[in-house]
């Protein structure tokens, strides 16, 4: 599991390099974040850009760092792709997470933001 | 009438997802679109999954996995020598409750939902030891 963060003055960004949050990573998954976050302040926006698959394991590990992370910060999502995007509509979890169509400073957001 | 893609995969997370990449492989030269994959493989993934957590709790064993393309739809078996099912029947799809506190939200029960709404005549039997599940994915023609 990879994953590199940026932390700035008012929020975090953790960005996903693998591309799968599946059941053979999601506890890795929630330890990394849990470690990534520890220090820092403000939101956390998790960048999901590399990430092409994301089943009810990685999910439920998604809610699981939405939670240790309440009430003093919140989860933001950033980047789905068409797959994960799928799992989050389907599940109805797009209406509890807040989802921005891209990550600020991620190479995607250039190109979408025109 | 294509003949059907079977695989034999140990019960083992590392090793679901190498037979998920393999499958995906296998009917995408079957030809079915890139487009129309992430559905069938998050299905296959969730219902082997369950294979590994549940049927396989106490322990390994094989998974039989089958896939036949048949015109429009993908159809599924997959069978196990593991425990029973609970009650021998199909779990619900159980209404997640999404607006209650942060605190409250749930971390687990999104695997059968998914399953429920993206596979069709879901069919569970419990014979000779031995878990069969049967399913149909369509194949998606518009992203959606």
């Amino acid at each position: 599991m990879q994953i590199v963060t940026e932390t700035g003055a008012t929020r975090q960004i953790v960005r996903v390099l693998d591309t799968r949050i599946d059941a053979a990573v999601a506890i890795r998954f929630k330890e990394e974040m849990r470690e990534a976050t520890a220090s820092g302040t403000g939101p956390v926006i998790l960048d999901l850009s590399q990430v092409e698959f994301l089943d009810s394991s990685g999910l439920g590990a998604v809610v699981a760092v939405m939670k240790f992370l309440a009430p003093d910060r919140k989860l933001e999502l950033a980047g789905l792709t068409p797959t994960v995007a799928k799992v989050f509509r389907l599940t109805r979890m797009d209406g509890v997470f807040t989802i921005h169509p891209a990550a600020p400073g991620a190479p995607d957001s250039l190109r979408s933001v025109g | 009438m294509d003949r059907p893609l079977c695989l034999t995969v140990e019960s083992d997370p590392l090793a679901v997802r190498a037979a998920l990449s393999r499958l995906m492989h296998g009917l995408t030269e079957r030809g079915v679109p890139a487009a129309a994959l992430g559905s069938v493989e998050l299905v296959l993934a969730e219902v082997l999954n369950n294979v590994v957590e549940h049927a396989y709790v106490r322990g390994t064993g094989p998974i039989d996995i089958a896939l036949t393309l048949k015109r429009r739809q993908i159809v599924c078996r997959v069978c196990d020598q593991g425990r029973r099912m609970p009650g021998d029947t199909l779990p619900e799809a159980a209404e997640i409750a999404l607006d209650g506190p942060i605190k409250d939200l749930p971390e687990g029960g999104f695997g059968w939902a998914l399953i429920h709404k993206l596979a069709e005549d879901i069919h569970y039997t419990r014979a000779d030891q031995v878990n069969r599940l049967t399913f149909r994915i369509p194949i998606e023609t518009a992203a959606g």
